[in-house]
């Protein structure tokens, strides 16, 4: 039997790059007292192993990195050439894992954005310090066990293992906000693993469904049957395809989140401590929109064509809305969490575009998104710490004695609305192409978006600094601060200017896939 | 060696950087930012000079890079810088004028403790609009585009205490960024209609674009210029932006940066001869927009009392004038103005930061008065540029305004050209109201009868523009420069006759002038017109009041709206209701028939967004 190749090296590397972080989980809990130094090394050397599997993959052939082993077999029946049964061991469940464009960009960025949430203080805001639990082993150890979570999701290759990572991130995350959330971390933690958990269930409906499809279709308990991207896999019942997509959408939409499935979104963000915070709006929410594009757009593209009106009309409802409520909001963790459900939006449009270039830029931005909403957590812990608060009201003319922070903050800010020759306006220019291609209208409306992205992007900009200048001794950026965010405002940059490092590769990939 | 246009705009950039950022870090000495703030500069002519004498006429592009893939694999946006008769008058203008200001800034703002960050933002502006005009491609063009934009609002704001720079700067970014998004969704079209975004596509022989999306790929150009340009109804911003340092004012919202929407319709007329004649009226569009803004600006501009708003709503006036140019077909009369307007509004605007300066901040006309004898040099400066912007010979605004309504004639464009001439008459009545309000009749405050001595340097540079103003236009009678504008496409040779356009717009214009001296002459402060009439121009015909109440306030309504009933109540409300119905089934039910009023409004609300979405999935099958 074909397609049981089994190639250690690949499989290995890649079990590596999943895991690595999980075991830095333990280690940071055995040896408590160095929790962060050991969570740091583990980042570092996770951030190094992912470049490698970025080289392998630019490096491959059909882009791609992957490896399979048989986990669970059981003894099937299969024909041999007179026509006779006999027994064969075949495989139930396969431990599959793959890299290609579409994934190893999200696995760089994940990589960057752990290393960036140990290295950063524990932006300890909580009114109820003395119970809290940010900066022990155990947080460190949770932020390592999501991140080997979050890559599962980006780099499993059987619906099954998907599965098993995408509900199993959630353990830490529900523990990382339950315990150190600044404000009502139980009943936060609580609304949104019940969000998740009803989403998973509503995924776990729609691959049940595609299993039974599939059985249907005689093709028995084949393993690769699990496996994606098999030509003529999803080649059955259209109704039962549109179905099944739609339970699966269903799943990931409220992971993205589309509005109106956004509910745990604002104090999930905003009550979340900073580094917390990057990795679930950073990272967490990507595993959504690749879901999307991977085992929805890409797995049915005929459903998903079907539904295409649906979803734009949802996902350019969430690029009003978010940006609406962005513009009223009043604290900065607010704002960047309504902006990021602006965003989130934005990629979701790319890719339900059906085309290259949406769904290029779908994936670029998901890269940017990631950076920028990081590096914007990050300043507004750092001026909610030294304001003593996060509501715009408490600052006000900062920018004359706090020049670097000041400087930062209007290049994050920039970012965000998306200023053309930074990251952002790479990856929208190419989604909107995207959409306009798919229908002008889609475009359009989006367009206006961005028009509100500049409004609230530069109303928090000003309400800070900008204005009558408030009697106030805090200092401007320290080095270490900066340290942090430097690296985040240079792939602003980079990415802004030479987009093309992303795209190509993507286009090339998804040019293979048609 | 015309590949030195590279050298232009990364001067400047690298003058941003060592300013913004190495500044920030090290303590740098005034005189090392004004070496690198003005020498970067300096450097940056002295290379459009270089790529300018060493031009071989034909159209370069250089230095191409990869910025994306797009489409499919294998097929790229690429970018480059373009060399051409255009891009280099441009960016003679552009950097020449730059010059000049930049050294006036220097005494202009030499007790301000934003020194080095000022001349950081000018070089970043510097650097945006050289870029904005030698890209070679649409999308090159909106970064550069943008940038400017963000320079704009950067220095606009650059008294960022003051609650009303706040204001305008943020209303001037978000406007400009209204302009970006029709450049965008421009783009998008050319790439659908044609599958390519650089300029040089559309000069290429056999291609056959589908005329209603270039149609509308134009217009929605012309929102951008319009936003640039200050053009009905996006002019919005650009009165307020008044409230940035003078020298700003005269360079980037005056001379240069809101001329960009000229040059982006002028680089776009090849488009235009794709149209055929179903749809030529698009052309039509730009040069009434241009005309009623021109009409519109001049009459608020008739009632201003700060100086700067007058020279302000004037620029928005002349730049309709270069708007009803490129309408009408005259494209070498709209950059021929532009290039004038940009030397004589450049010296009203830093002849207005002397009077400024030398009063002590007081930008008050009615607070001035009998300057005259005073500040000699700048009411020598001020009156070149008055009779310049006025159209009187030999100054350079007569030759290139003259232009522009020969052009009109010419083409039989006769509705516009006489909205041409009553503009003109116009201009000369504004203009001559506000010298006369400034240097004529006594002194009206104590600030005005004993004006500060102001620094050399903002005396020179003053004069070197009042120079430019008064031999600008003598270009129509250099064959050489009239063959470049006539490159630039027109129906009527470049050069000055006497027809009868000209007879009747010199005869506007003193017939402007002669009114100001009847009204003004001898020290009024007032005209003999109705209060409402007045007080109607001075409010901008209520354009600035639609704004607020049409749309800022809508806008920050819905937001509110969203946040706080829909985000925070009603999906609370859910949230409890699923919860409820977990718990204790029943009170769902009891709580849905005593829920509030408002929440049967917002059921209401879910139900319209879900049609609407419903209305997009219908058509897309």
């Amino acid at each position: 039997m074909s397609g049981f190749g089994f190639n250690f090296d690949a499989l290995f590397y890649l079990t590596v790059v999943l895991f690595l972080p999980l075991v830095g989980a333990v280690v940071a809990l055995v040896f408590r007292n160095a929790a962060k130094t050991v969570a740091i090394v583990f980042a570092g050397l996770e951030l190094l192993l992912a470049a490698g599997l970025l080289a392998a993959v630019l490096n491959a052939d059909q882009l791609t990195v992957s490896g399979s082993m048989d986990w669970v077999t059981i003894t099937g029946q299969t024909l041999d050439a007179s026509g006779g049964k006999i027994d064969t061991p075949v495989a139930l469940i396969r431990y599959a894992l793959l890299a290609d464009p579409l994934s190893v960009w999200l696995v760089l960025l994940t990589a960057l954005l752990l290393l960036v949430a140990v290295l950063a203080p524990a932006y300890n805001n909580s009114p109820h310090r003395e119970r809290d639990y940010v900066g022990t082993a155990g947080y460190y150890a949770g932020l390592l066990a999501l991140v080997s979570g979050m890559l599962g999701v980006f780099l499993a290759h059987s619906v099954f293992l998907f599965y098993i990572f995408w509900e199993a991130m959630l353990v830490p995350a529900y523990f990382l906000i339950a315990g150190s959330a600044r404000e009502r971390g139980s009943p936060i933690a609580m609304r949104f693993i019940l969000y998740a958990i009803g989403g998973g269930l509503l995924m776990l409906v729609g691959f049940i469904g595609l299993g039974a499809a599939m059985a249907g279709k005689n093709f028995g308990f084949n393993p690769d049957a699990w496996l994606l991207h098999l030509p003529g896999m999803t080649d059955f019942d259209p109704q039962a395809q549109s179905l099944i997509f739609l339970a699966i959408v269903l799943g990931v939409a409220v992971k993205i989140p589309l509005v109106p499935l956004h509910s745990w979104l604002p104090d999930t963000y905003a009550e979340s401590p900073a580094p917390v915070t990057v990795l679930i709006a950073g990272v967490m929410s990507k595993t959504g929109v690749y879901a999307l594009l991977r085992f929805g757009v890409l797995l049915f593209p005929t459903a998903a064509q079907q539904w295409q009106g649906w979803l734009a009309g949802f996902a350019i409802v969430g690029i009003l809305y978010g940006a609406l409520a962005a513009l009223d909001a009043n604290s900065l963790q607010r704002i960047a969490a309504y902006a990021s459900l602006s965003h989130m939006s934005f990629i979701a449009l790319g890719i339900v575009t059906g085309n290259a270039n949406g769904q290029t830029g779908a994936i670029l931005q998901m890269v940017n998104h990631g950076v920028i909403i990081a590096a914007l957590f990050l300043i507004a812990a750092m001026l909610e710490r030294r304001a003593g608060s996060r509501n715009l009201t408490a600052f006000g003319g900062w920018g004359n004695k706090r020049p670097v922070l000041a400087t930062m903050f209007m290049l994050i800010a920039l970012a965000t609305l998306g200023l053309p020759g930074l990251s952002s306006f790479a990856g929208e220019f190419l989604i909107m192409t995207g959409a306009w291609q798919a229908r002008p209208v889609y475009a359009i409306l989006a367009v206006l978006g961005v028009i509100l992205a500049a409004w609230y992007a530069v109303r928090m900009y000003q309400r800070v600094m900008h204005g009558a200048e408030r009697e106030h001794n805090s200092p401007d950026m320290r080095g270490s601060e900066l340290a942090l965010i430097l690296p985040l405002v240079l792939l602003f940059f980079i990415l802004g200017l030479a987009p093309n490092i992303i795209t190509r590769s993507v286009l090339d990939m998804l040019g293979g896939l048609r | 060696m015309a590949d030195v246009i590279w050298l232009v705009p990364t001067m400047p950039l690298l003058g941003f950087i060592i300013l913004g950022l190495v500044g920030q870090l090290v303590l740098l000495p005034r005189v090392v930012v004004v070496v690198i703030g003005c020498g970067s500069v300096a450097l940056s002519f002295a290379a459009a000079v270089w790529a300018a004498l060493s031009y071989s006429g034909a159209s370069v592009t250089d230095f191409r890079y990869v910025w994306t893939s797009v489409d499919s694999a294998g097929k790229y946006i690429e970018f480059g810088l373009l060399t051409d008769k255009l891009s280099l008058t441009m960016l003679l203008v552009v950097t020449g004028v730059s010059l000049l200001i930049h050294i006036y800034s220097i005494g202009y703002m030499a007790h301000d403790s934003g020194f080095r960050r000022y001349f950081a933002y000018l070089n970043l502006f510097v650097f945006a609009m050289c870029l904005l005009v030698a890209a070679d491609n649409y999308l090159l063009l909106l970064i550069g585009w943008a940038n400017v934009g963000l320079a704009s609002f950067l220095l606009i704001g650059f008294w960022f205490n003051r609650p009303r720079a706040v204001g305008a700067a943020r209303l001037a970014i978000v406007v400009n960024v209204i302009g970006d998004v029709g450049i965008m969704l421009a783009i998008f079209l050319l790439i659908v209609n044609v599958g390519w975004v650089n300029y040089s596509y559309f000069t290429a022989t056999d291609i056959r674009p589908d005329p209603a999306l270039l149609a509308a790929t134009l217009l929605l150009l012309l929102v951008g210029a319009a936003a640039k340009s200050a053009q009905l109804p996006l002019y919005i911003w650009l009165p307020d932006a008044m409230e940035g340092p003078t020298p700003v004012s005269a360079l980037m919202h005056a001379a240069t940066m809101v001329t960009a929407g000229v040059y982006l319709l002028v680089r776009s007329a090849p488009l235009f001869t794709y149209l055929g004649d179903n749809l030529a009226w698009v052309q039509g569009v730009v040069g009434w927009v241009g005309a009623i803004t021109a009409l519109f600006a001049a009459t608020v501009a008739l009632t201003q009392r700060d100086i700067k708003r007058v020279l302000a709503y004037s620029t928005i006036s002349q730049l309709g004038y270069m708007f009803l140019a490129v309408g009408v077909g005259a494209n070498d009369a709209a950059i021929f103005h532009l290039a004038t307007h940009a030397f004589f509004k450049a010296c009203l605007f830093l002849s207005a930061g002397i009077i400024i300066h030398a009063l002590a901040d007081e930008q008050d006309m009615l607070k001035m008065g009998g300057l005259g004898g005073k500040l000699r040099l700048v009411a020598t400066t001020f009156a070149i540029g008055t009779l310049a912007l006025a159209a009187i010979p030999p100054f350079a605004g007569f030759f290139s305004k003259d232009a522009i309504l020969e052009g009109a004639f010419a083409g039989n464009y006769y509705t516009l050209w006489l909205v041409g001439i009553i503009v003109a008459f116009l201009t000369a009545l504004y203009m001559g109201r506000a010298f006369l309000l400034i240097f004529a009749g006594q002194p009206r405050s104590a600030a005005a009868q004993h004006p500060h001595a102001v620094p050399t340097s903002m005396n020179w540079t003053t004069a070197a523009l009042a120079l430019l103003s008064i031999v600008g236009g003598f270009a129509v009678f250099v064959p050489q420069l009239v063959d470049i504008f006539r490159s630039f496409g027109s129906h009527e040779e470049l050069g000055f006759k006497f027809s009868l356009s000209a007879i009747i717009s010199l005869a506007a214009a003193l017939a402007g002038l002669a009114l100001a001296y009847i009204l003004y002459g001898r020290g009024q402060t007032s005209a003999p017109v109705p209060v409402w009439l007045r007080n109607a121009a001075a409010n901008g015909w209520g354009v600035p009041w639609l704004y607020r109440e049409g749309i800022t306030d809508v806008v920050q309504a819905v937001a509110r709206f969203v946040l706080v009933l829909f985000d925070r109540d009603f999906l609370e409300d859910v949230n409890r209701a699923i919860r409820n119905t977990f718990g204790g089934g029943g009170r769902l039910l009891s709580r849905g028939e005593t829920g509030v009023l408002r929440n049967y409004a917002l059921v209401v609300l879910v139900g319209v967004v879900v049609i609407v979405i419903y209305a997009l999935a219908g058509g897309a099958r």
